[in-house]
């Protein structure tokens, strides 16, 4: 048959934001993908240069509504080391709980739209009610359930009291519980594998070549994990990254099931280690220079660039998302494939579109 | 098979996993940033608020006395609270009920004079 050009997106039930993909198919075979994006741009950057550097942490926590905490946090920490801010132990603490219950909240919500995605609706269900107690902690804790605004320049506005950080123990083991309890479903059964294994497959080579970064990255086997660099409390946490070697949707499936026990647990030591202290650090003045920071989000790698020459506003402030990384991969992914695999494995790279517009 | 019927009968007798909104709603957790207020016996019309407001949703006229608040444009991030001297902005832990038409919300108060002011910043909570 000759070769067809079918486009999905920029509307389709699996995407919950839109982006268009261009497929070049023959025979229901996917022979190359040409991704148009631009749909939700919403020019987040260029407010840096009306806003005040204080509320830009409100603005950048709004680029993603998943990992809203872990841009600001990202941000904070740029201006922080820029103007030589020295962040409380436990502040620097309490944003590790924050960020690591928004990365089991995030997961859980990928592997409920992942489930959706290969037609396993019960399974989706189970997932979301588990992270509606992660989203319940969020809200006693911080006042809101995904823009939970806990960072300012110098430290958290948030303190975890005694009776909280019981509850919140309480609620994260239960929450590991409940998550092993879907195991097997997620990543045994035969349906499921079915649909998952050997799909999308990117080889550890590709993954290196093309710059995947997060969960896509270390699914292909490699260790790439921003937390590493040791910022907030990861500097004194002991943790392993989840590796994975096949590189298929079932192997970065896998990746994110694991990770969510791992920040259960990194949650767990860093309210065990909560240093007692100041919440953050008073200071005077206005960024000067520029810096790049890293940081981890759930989807991978996300670098700020922030430029500033002494006053309230910043020169520029330049995002670059995991998403927008990851989409070289995803493409690379897709040729060979049939039709009907397309969407788990655009879904695979948890496509964060809103994000990577800005 | 075998595996299945655990839960099963697990679900036969496990309480629903939803509840029954509007009939019995959900308790509202404290410390929830919900319905922003003013309080206007409290309020000096200093400005600290409409300055630190990252959405810009907040308009106060010291000479007139008058706060403008746009709760439709307010993102509750709660830095006007914090911000706040005299403890008049506080936020509610239960959500702003939904519209069909956006409003703004004008408030009027009087002018404090300078004991006022002191004994009202006296009065401020810590912020816990």
């Amino acid at each position: 048959m000759a070769r067809t050009v079918v486009p999905f997106g920029p509307q389709h039930p699996v995407f919950p934001e839109p982006i268009q993909l261009k497929l070049v198919v023959e025979d229901e075979i996917v022979k190359e993908a040409i991704p148009t994006i631009g749909f939700v741009h919403r020019g987040l950057e260029k407010l840096a240069e009306i806003r005040d550097f204080h509320q830009m942490v409100q603005v950048v926590e709004r680029t993603c509504g998943i990992c809203s905490m872990i841009h600001a946090m990202c941000y904070c920490q740029g201006l922080e080391e820029m103007m030589g801010i020295e962040v409380p132990d436990r502040a620097r603490y309490l944003r590790t709980v924050w960020s690591e219950l928004h990365r089991i909240h995030s997961h859980l919500l990928w592997l409920g739209l992942h489930a959706d995605a290969f037609g396993f609706e019960s399974l989706f269900m189970q997932l979301w009610k588990i992270r509606e107690k992660i989203l319940d902690i969020n809200e006693a804790t911080a006042g809101n359930r995904i823009i939970v605004s806990v960072n300012v320049v110098g430290g958290v506005r948030a303190d975890l009291s005694t009776d909280q950080q019981r509850w919140v123990l309480k609620e994260v083991a239960e929450v590991s519980r409940m998550v092993r309890a879907l195991e097997h479903p997620l990543l045994e059964d035969i349906t499921v594998k079915h649909r998952t294994v050997g799909v999308g497959v990117l080889t550890r080579e590709q993954a290196h070549l093309l710059g995947a970064v997060g969960p896509v990255a270390r699914a292909s086997g490699l260790p790439l994990d921003m937390r590493l660099l040791k910022y907030a409390g990861f500097r004194e946490l002991e943790f392993e990254p989840v590796v994975e070697t096949a590189g298929d949707a079932w192997a970065r499936s896998k990746v994110r099931f694991r990770e969510v026990l791992q920040s259960a647990h990194l949650v767990r030591l860093a309210i065990e280690k909560l240093p007692a202290g100041d919440l953050s650090t008073p200071f005077k003045g206005q960024p000067t220079g520029e810096i790049v920071t890293r940081i981890e989000q759930p989807r991978g790698e996300c670098l700020y660039y922030i430029k500033g020459s002494g006053k309230k506003n910043l020169d520029r402030v330049r995002i670059r998302t995991p998403t927008f990384a990851n989409v070289p991969p995803m493409l690379a992914m897709l040729p060979g494939t049939e039709l009907a695999n397309v969407p788990v494995i655009v879904l695979s790279i948890d496509p964060c579109i809103s994000c990577t517009e800005r | 098979m075998l595996s299945m019927l655990g839960t099963i009968f697990g679900n036969l007798f496990a309480k629903p996993a939803t509840r029954p909104y509007p009939a019995s709603p959900r308790n509202d957790l404290s410390g929830y940033r919900g319905e922003l207020a003013f309080d206007m016996d409290a309020c000096t019309f200093c400005g600290a608020c409409a300055r630190a407001c990252p959405a810009r949703c907040l308009t106060v006229d010291i000479k007139t006395c008058v706060l403008q608040s746009d709760p439709f444009a307010c993102v509750y991030c709660g830095v006007c609270v914090e911000e706040c001297a005299t403890g008049a902005a506080t936020f509610s832990s239960h959500h702003r009920a939904p519209a069909d038409l956006t409003s703004q919300l004008v408030q009027r108060g009087e002018k404090k004079t300078k004991e006022q002011i002191a004994e009202l910043r006296k009065r401020k909570l810590p912020t816990a």
